[in-house]
Parts: C-alpha cells; sequence; structure tokens
C-alpha cells in the first residue's frame, strides 16, 4: 500500500475516532454540568449518611445512557477481537511467523 | 510511520520486546484459562490507579476534612461518586482475583520448582493488597472506618515486646488519631505503590524467566505442546477478558455505589454491627473464637500467633511442597482446600 | 464487482478497525474523566452584602468583601455613589489592594498600579479591573456581574 493511501486510512480513522469524542462528549455531557442537588445533602446529612446522589432524572438518565454507550462498545469491539483472534490464530496455525524468527518479520504490522 | 517506528527502535530496542512476545508461548491444556488472572489483576490496579489519583485530587487527609471531603466529591464533584464507586469496587474485584490466581496456583502446584521465588514474591503481592485495602478503608474517616481501623491496629498490642511499638507504629501514637489518616493516606499513596510495583517487577521478571508452568495431568495429554503465541494471540483474547471484567465493574460501580457515613467521632462509643471488608471478615471471625486466656496465655496473642503461623505456610508452601510425588501432593492439596473452605465458612459465618 | 486494486489488505482494515475502535472507546471513557478533573466552578451571580457594614464608608474609601473565592472592592466614588470591583489584577492574578491617599488600586506583586476607576495606568496590568455592579435592596447591598 501506497504511502498516500496509508495516510488516507490513517486520516480517516482519526476522522471516525474524533467523531466518536465529539459526539460522546457533546450527546451526553456538553450541557452545563448538573447543579449538584443542594437539598439532597442536606437531607442525607441529617440522616446521618451521604448516598450517592441520585440525582435528576434527566442525569439519571444520562448515567444510563453512557452505560449502555459503554456496553455497546465494548460488544463492538469484542465482535471486532474476535475477528483479529481468528485472523491471527489462522496466521499462526500456517506456521508463518515461526519460519521467519530468525529474519525480520514480513510486514506484520 | 515506519520511520518513526525505526527511529524508536534504534534507541529502545523495542523490536527485542516484540520479538519476545512472539517468542513467548502461553501452554493451551484444560486450565488455560487461570492464565488470564494474573493480567486481569493488573487491569483492576491499573484502575485503581487512575481512579486512585483522581479522587487524590479532592481529597483532604485531615481530621478536619477527609469525611467532608468525600462527601463533596460525592455529591458536588461531576460525577464523583462513580469514580469512587469504581475506586472501591475495582478494590474488591482486585483482591477477588488475587485469591483466585493465588488458589488457581496453588491448585496446578505450578509454584513447585522452579518457581518458589515467584509464588513467594505473589504472597507478599497479596499482603500488599490486603495492606491497600485496609489503609483505604480508613480514609473516608466515617464510624465504620475508625471502628474497623481501631480495631485493625490494636492486634499487633497483643504480641509481646514489640506490639505496643507497631500498634504506635501504624497509629502514629497510642489512639488513632489525625496523624493516623496522614500516615495511612501517605502509606496508601506512596509507599505501597512503590512497594508492590517493586515486588511486582520481580515476580513477572521471574515469571517470564521460567515460563509458564503446566499442570502435571495436562502435560501428559495428547495436547501436550500445544501452545499460543503470547502476541498478538493471547494478549488479544486477554483484551477481551479485560474488556468484559471493566464492563462488568463499571455496572457494578453504578448500580451498586458505596454510601458514605457521618465523620468519625473519637469520643462516641463504637456503632452497633462494625465489621471489616469482606477480605478481613474471616480473621475478624477467627478473632471472635479465640476465648480470652487460654493455657494461661493472651488468646489475642494466640489468635495472632496462628494467623501469623498460617501467614507463613502460605508464604513457604513451595518449600515445604519441594518433591513432584504424587502423594505429597495430596496432602497439601487437602489442607488447601481445608484452609479454602475455613476461609469461606468463617466469612459467611461472620455476615449471621 | 472484483475490485483490480483495493486501498488496504484485509489484516490492515482489521486492524484499523481494531485500532479505530480501541480508541473511540478510550474517548468515551475520557467523558467522565475529564468532567471530574475540570470541576464546574462558578463564579457566584450575585453576593448580597447587608448595608449596614458599608455604611461607613467616606468618598474615596474602599472596603473589601467575598466575591466567590476571589476579594472583592467596594468603593464609594467621590460623588457619593458605590461601585465594586474584582481585586484581582489583571496582569497575573494577584490580589490588589486600594491606597486611599494616593486613591490608587495597587498590585504588589509587578507594580501595577490602577486609577480609582480601576483603569490600568501603570506597570505591566493589560487591562482595566473587572467591574461589578452594585444595587441597593432594602437593607443589603447586591453586587452583580455587570452586563
Amino acid at each position: 500500500m501506497t504511502t498516500r493511501r496509508r495516510s488516507l486510512v490513517g486520516t480517516g480513522l482519526l476522522a471516525l475516532t474524533l467523531c466518536a469524542l465529539v459526539l460522546s462528549s457533546a450527546g451526553l455531557f456538553s450541557q452545563e454540568p448538573p447543579k449538584p442537588p443542594a437539598e439532597k445533602p442536606a437531607v442525607e446529612a441529617a440522616k446521618g449518611e451521604t448516598h450517592p446522589p441520585p440525582m435528576a432524572p434527566r442525569d439519571q438518565n444520562r448515567v444510563y445512557v453512557f452505560l449502555a454507550w459503554t456496553w455497546l462498545t465494548i460488544g463492538v469491539l469484542l465482535y471486532i477481537l474476535r475477528l483479529k483472534i481468528r485472523e491471527a490464530d489462522r496466521v499462526y496455525r500456517t506456521g508463518l511467523f515461526r519460519a521467519t524468527e530468525a529474519g525480520k518479520e514480513p510486514q506484520k504490522r | 510511520m515506519n520511520k518513526i517506528r525505526a527511529w524508536i527502535n534504534d534507541r529502545l530496542g523495542v523490536a527485542e520486546l516484540s520479538k519476545f512476545g512472539m517468542k513467548k508461548d502461553v501452554p493451551l491444556h484444560s486450565h488455560t484459562i487461570w492464565y488470564y488472572t494474573g493480567s486481569s489483576i493488573l487491569l483492576f490496579m491499573g484502575i485503581q490507579v487512575v481512579t486512585g489519583v483522581m479522587l487524590a485530587f479532592y481529597y483532604n487527609p485531615t481530621i478536619k476534612d477527609a469525611n467532608a471531603s468525600v462527601a463533596r466529591i460525592m455529591t458536588e464533584i461531576p460525577l464523583g461518586w462513580i469514580i469512587r464507586s469504581i475506586h472501591s469496587w475495582s478494590a474488591t474485584c482486585m483482591i477477588a482475583v488475587v485469591i483466585i490466581h493465588l488458589l488457581s496456583i496453588a491448585f496446578t502446584k505450578a509454584y513447585r520448582a522452579p518457581r518458589e521465588a515467584t509464588w513467594m514474591t505473589g504472597v507478599l503481592l497479596l499482603a500488599a493488597s490486603l495492606a491497600f485495602g485496609f489503609t483505604g478503608y480508613l480514609l473516608p474517616w466515617d464510624d465504620l472506618s475508625l471502628a474497623a481501623t481501631k480495631v485493625g491496629t490494636d492486634i499487633p498490642k497483643s504480641i509481646p515486646v514489640v506490639g505496643a511499638w507497631v500498634t504506635s507504629l501504624l497509629r502514629g501514637g497510642e489512639d488513632v488519631t489525625g496523624d493516623t489518616i496522614s500516615r495511612f493516606f501517605i502509606v496508601h499513596v506512596c509507599v505501597l505503590p512503590l512497594a508492590i510495583f517493586a515486588i511486582l517487577g520481580i515476580h513477572l521478571f521471574l515469571v517470564q524467566r521460567h515460563g509458564m508452568s503446566v499442570p502435571l495431568k495436562a502435560g501428559r495429554g495428547p495436547e501436550k505442546n500445544d501452545a499460543l503465541p503470547f502476541w498478538p494471540n493471547f494478549i488479544l483474547r486477554e483484551s477481551a477478558v479485560w474488556l468484559i471484567l471493566f464492563g462488568v465493574l463499571v455496572t457494578a460501580a453504578i448500580f451498586l455505589a458505596p454510601s458514605l457515613g457521618p465523620a468519625a467521632n473519637l469520643m462516641a462509643p463504637a456503632p452497633a454491627g462494625i465489621k471489616p471488608e469482606w477480605y478481613f471478615l474471616f480473621m475478624f471471625q477467627t478473632l471472635k473464637l479465640f476465648p480470652s486466656r487460654i493455657l494461661g496465655l493472651n488468646g489475642e496473642l494466640v489468635a495472632v500467633a496462628v494467623m501469623g503461623a498460617g501467614f507463613l505456610l502460605v508464604l513457604l508452601l513451595p518449600l515445604l511442597d519441594d518433591r513432584p510425588a504424587e502423594r505429597k501432593g495430596r496432602v497439601i492439596r487437602y489442607a488447601v482446600y481445608a484452609t479454602f473452605l475455613y476461609t469461606i465458612a468463617l466469612t459467611i459465618w461472620s455476615l449471621l | 464487482m472484483k475490485l483490480k486494486y483495493s486501498l488496504f489488505s484485509r489484516r490492515e482494515f482489521l486492524n484499523g478497525l481494531l485500532g479505530g475502535g480501541l480508541l473511540a472507546f478510550f474517548a468515551t471513557l475520557m467523558g467522565p474523566v475529564v468532567r471530574f478533573v475540570f470541576p464546574p466552578y462558578k463564579e457566584p451571580d450575585e453576593v448580597k452584602l447587608p448595608a449596614a457594614d458599608y455604611s461607613g464608608l467616606q468618598p474615596h474609601e474602599a472596603k473589601g468583601f467575598a466575591w466567590g473565592a476571589k476579594p472583592g472592592i467596594l468603593k464609594k466614588a467621590g460623588d457619593g455613589s458605590l461601585v465594586a470591583f474584582v481585586a484581582v489584577c489583571s496582569h497575573l492574578d494577584c490580589n490588589v489592594s486600594y491606597l486611599p491617599n494616593d486613591r490608587k488600586f495597587y498590585c504588589a506583586c509587578h507594580q501595577g498600579w490602577y486609577d480609582e476607576n480601576g483603569k490600568n495606568i501603570a506597570g505591566p496590568p493589560p487591562s482595566p479591573l473587572r467591574r461589578l455592579a452594585v444595587t441597593v435592596e432594602g437593607d443589603s447591598l447586591v453586587i452583580k456581574k455587570q452586563g
């Protein structure tokens, strides 16, 4: 693959990840940070224990969306890893790299 | 890109590492799954370091502000409660996986020659992990943690000659005070991480030096020579395990976040129902079992002696079981089973 | 349709996918981390002060107050009106003081001078002191952000 194509691919992937970054922060966290639930700690302090802030439903939902997004990303990554593991195992079985131990590895990335 | 890679390789010799990684083999057999435990511990430790640093941005290790700063993290700082929850859950998971790792090594007898030093450094790592848990537990400075620390630092007192001195060293004085918080904080954040990284370095070096151990039974089977290259095959599988563990950790952290009690009152009586973290429960229960006097000796001293002896036995296990003869293996195996069952039974008992 | 040439091999595509996916995963995690590390310190929208505390102010005299975590200075101008500034030097954030004899604000860090209207007149400060709006509401002084 020529250098130009490689740089194209690299830029494309970078753009994709930047999109992911921007979307994840824009979609989920762009609004002003959730106002600290000022009343809740006061009430809890009176009871004697501080629970993690249950937060307004809007913020609670954000946390659940984040969790769902995390699991989704994990699922996608697991799928890609499966493909990669299968490929790596296949390559190993052909004995391609064991044979070239002495010399430099051919085009492995 | 290749130019950058070549530059780095010329200066740092990274290609050597990748060659080693590709040469290093991970044996494939029915017990290969236990090989994942070691790196999982590393995952949790990494998470602890990151979340720990983040928490330390806002935590104040002083008697006046410890509890208040944790409360601030939980309520004011955005998503502070999640970070604290992840830190707390990752601690539990790390110690759980350390114990699973220890048991898997014990049952597959991977501590035998030439891996005795690996086992011993591993036991030291277990002790360090428990120390992390113990010191970290005090830092929120609520009723429960104060009581747990008082009890925990009181135990060495029963040791003759040095007991009081050890307790004073742990507490920064005769009693648990603000000095104790400072002490525990610096141990938790600086001393223990340095120690654990040093011991871990030796442990990992030894693992690489001796290679992966294969259980006797598996070593004789038809798949005797089946192995996976460490890079990339095993690493990819490990990454998958890490992803799943991470997902489970974050889910648990979000749905089962810990709470924070009111600030500890040094003058108040101990609250009812105090108990240490789950990994100390069996010791807690053992202490409760011992009567106050045994054969004229202080009961607590006997309990401490017994627990110390137990720790020494675990540490020196490879020296006790130093022959591959099948017979000796069985006795040790039953002893390990018995110890494991004992700790489980006492843990459950202490919760009833 | 079979392509004669492709941009990259299947392995490179897979590697790129994996790398990009991992990057995206860590990017997702960075969201909460960044929000945690940069907590939302906001200046107060307004500060209420009891008017009695500042009733003794003479013209060209000033007294401090707290503007969130920053110091503020409430000054009585020559015509008797009240004016408030955020007492933070526009140069490098040192706290400034008011010198009633000179009727100027002085920043001791790098010898910056502001006149009694907060305008930077000497030294390194690049811009005037930030003004705050003062209103009287009942028996308290309400200080708000200007504009």
